[in-house]
């Protein structure tokens, strides 16, 4: 019951972020193919050119680098997915606790037999992960229909013009490079944690403009910490400190993890697990559990 | 009779202001009690305590759950319709039905596609796009699938025409209502619902000042045409309220002789609205 009570939360959620979860992605992946297209339509194409081009590069299609080309390109497909989906995410937690109040729905929701502990979890997976979850799905799609117009490329250059670049498709490791950008979406997901229980906490307290209250209780801090470490000539400010050192994403957190450096492809990947420590436990459990106390202990009339 | 919902000591304040003060009452099966008190007596504070959605010092016992402790236990058997523009304006009928089936193991999705037949509602139809009466169905329609033992109505036909309120608490009546259930209900219109009634529970600044059948109250309160010449002997038998209208003083008894009030006039049974603005209004009579 508990499974089916959880699939149906998340579906409810995405029922209400319906129009953004669709329209984003749709458009965003629109934008890929229409403005190459749009280039190609206003520029023209030097079709003599192009095939010099193509025939130079199947000299290369046996190189081992291919792969990692391959990599960096789908990294630059992904890259705009994963930073506008990162952008609907905090949308997402910003106003998934505060719409419901805000119209009153919540007193519908809460009338039902659903646990405030439940909706909480639902909200959380929503947020970190079935969101980044379309977006990453969008790319791969994207991905994919390039794929399909690479392998008829491929066909029509091969028989027509007798230029070979299949070893080069071949070659490229598709599945494993896209596996490892899709094996990031959870270390993403439990490196933002504390971020997200920030933006559910701000979510569910504010009465009114649940962005400032987002932001604006951060930015004083830091302020008021910069002005404390100024006036007692502390050697550094520890909040400011701590946001710097866990949001930040430096070469030198690979220090510490014994990966081979060769290996770009899962240097990202371990980069992000090495971001995941005692930290991102401690505030992301105290930022929740303040978000399920005031889920329950708030009077909404 | 089985007791559903039992309210005991209950007290509630935010910050300094006390908002519930001992309050005590219990509904059986087959009740139909009317909560009714002047705007923030602690009508639907009381209502929340009884769901579980605010805290409270007491005790209250709903179907044997503690409302704090064993909320969403309750919730399988108790229904709460709050204010008509509750339901999100994104979300479709289908929407609706489908997640009720999804959550809740007792909501009869025939049920509730058969009450929906008999409105304009369509499945397709977003909450967004239907009139405040067509959601006060949807939600209706919603609940009485549900089959709930207890169900809390708060304020649930503000804002409605008196058509779809008539319609609403038919509905209620006909596709709802029997002895093995209750409904506890809060409304400015008592005089609309006043035939339903059971009971009723007026709260006055935040405690229960009566709480009788309505075969009771009808019975121990009177209301008396006064004479001008009788209205020294009828201030003598200190009337609860007294309205001097056109040379005639119409004066609301609690609990007097019924003889002695026919010879200061015509004696006539109140209705529960005279009887409430009788008791809200005793201090200044």
């Amino acid at each position: 019951m508990n499974t089916t009570i959880m699939k149906a939360s998340i579906k409810k959620e995405l029922w209400e972020f319906n129009g953004m979860l669709t329209w984003v992605p749709v458009t965003l992946a629109g934008v890929f193919i229409f403005i190459p297209l749009l280039g190609v339509l206003l520029n023209g194409v030097d079709m003599k050119e192009l095939l010099i081009g193509l025939e130079n590069l199947s000299q290369f299609q046996s190189s081992d680098r291919i792969s990692e080309v391959f990599f960096v390109s789908a990294i630059a497909l992904f890259s705009p997915f994963i930073a506008i989906g990162f952008i609907v995410q905090v949308y997402y937690f910003v106003t998934c606790l505060f719409d419901e109040r805000r119209d009153q729905s919540v007193m519908f929701w809460r009338s039902l037999p659903v646990s405030d502990k439940m909706t909480i979890a639902s909200k959380v997976l929503t947020g970190a992960i079935v969101i980044p979850v379309i977006f990453f799905g969008a790319a791969t799609l994207l991905m994919l229909l390039i794929l399909v117009l690479a392998v008829i490329a491929c066909s029509v250059l091969s028989i027509g013009f007798d230029i070979s670049l299949w070893g080069m498709l071949a070659g490229a490791d598709i599945i494993s490079g896209v596996g490892y950008i899709w094996l990031t979406l959870v270390p993403i997901a439990i490196w933002l944690l504390p971020l997200y229980s920030w933006l559910m906490l701000a979510s569910i307290y504010a009465n009114k403009a649940p962005f400032l209250w987002a932001v604006l209780p951060i930015v004083a801090l830091l302020v008021i910490e910069g002005i404390v470490v100024h006036y007692l000539h502390l050697s550094q400010p520890f909040f400011g400190h701590f946001l710097m050192d866990y949001f930040s994403m430096t070469p030198e957190h690979l220090t510490d993890v014994s990966v081979d450096q060769d290996r770009s492809r899962s240097a990202t990947l371990w980069m992000l697990i090495s971001q995941i420590d005692y930290r991102t436990v401690l505030v992301s459990a105290a930022l929740l559990l303040s978000t399920y106390w005031v889920r329950v202990n708030k009077q909404e009339s | 009779m089985t007791s559903l919902i039992s309210v005991n000591n209950v007290s509630k304040s935010f910050g300094r202001k006390q908002v519930l003060t001992s309050v005590n009452f219990s509904v059986n099966a087959g009740q139909i009690v009317g909560l009714v008190g002047p705007n923030g007596a602690g009508k639907t504070t009381c209502l929340q305590a009884i769901l579980g959605l605010t805290d409270f010092d007491g005790d209250i016992s709903v179907l044997g759950h503690h409302p704090r402790k064993d909320r969403v236990n309750m919730l399988n058997d108790v229904a709460y319709i709050a204010d008509v523009a509750i339901l999100p304006k994104w979300l479709k009928v289908s929407q609706a039905l489908s997640y009720m089936q999804d959550i809740h193991k007792n909501f009869n999705l025939e049920k509730a596609q058969e009450f929906l037949a008999k409105t304009n509602i369509a499945l397709t139809d977003k909450v967004k796009a239907l009139s405040k009466g067509m959601v006060a169905q949807l939600h209706l329609a919603l609940i009485l699938a549900i089959d709930a033992k207890v169900l809390i109505l708060d304020e649930p036909t503000l804002g409605l025409d008196i058509l779809t309120r008539r319609q609403f608490y038919n509905h209620l009546l006909e596709d709802f209502y029997n002895e093995d259930k209750c409904i506890v209900v809060t409304t400015h219109q008592i005089e609309e619902i006043e035939h339903i009634l059971t009971d009723v529970a007026f709260i006055q600044q935040g405690q229960i000042v009566l709480a009788q059948s309505t075969e009771e109250i009808k019975q121990r309160f009177n209301i008396v045409a006064v004479a001008n010449e009788q209205l020294p002997q009828a201030d003598e038998l200190n009337p609860l309220f007294k309205n001097s209208m056109m040379g005639l003083t119409t004066m609301l008894f609690d609990n007097q002789d019924k003889e002695t009030l026919q010879s200061l006039g015509k004696v006539s049974v109140p209705s529960l609205a005279d009887v409430f603005v009788g008791v809200m209004n005793k201090e200044t009579c």
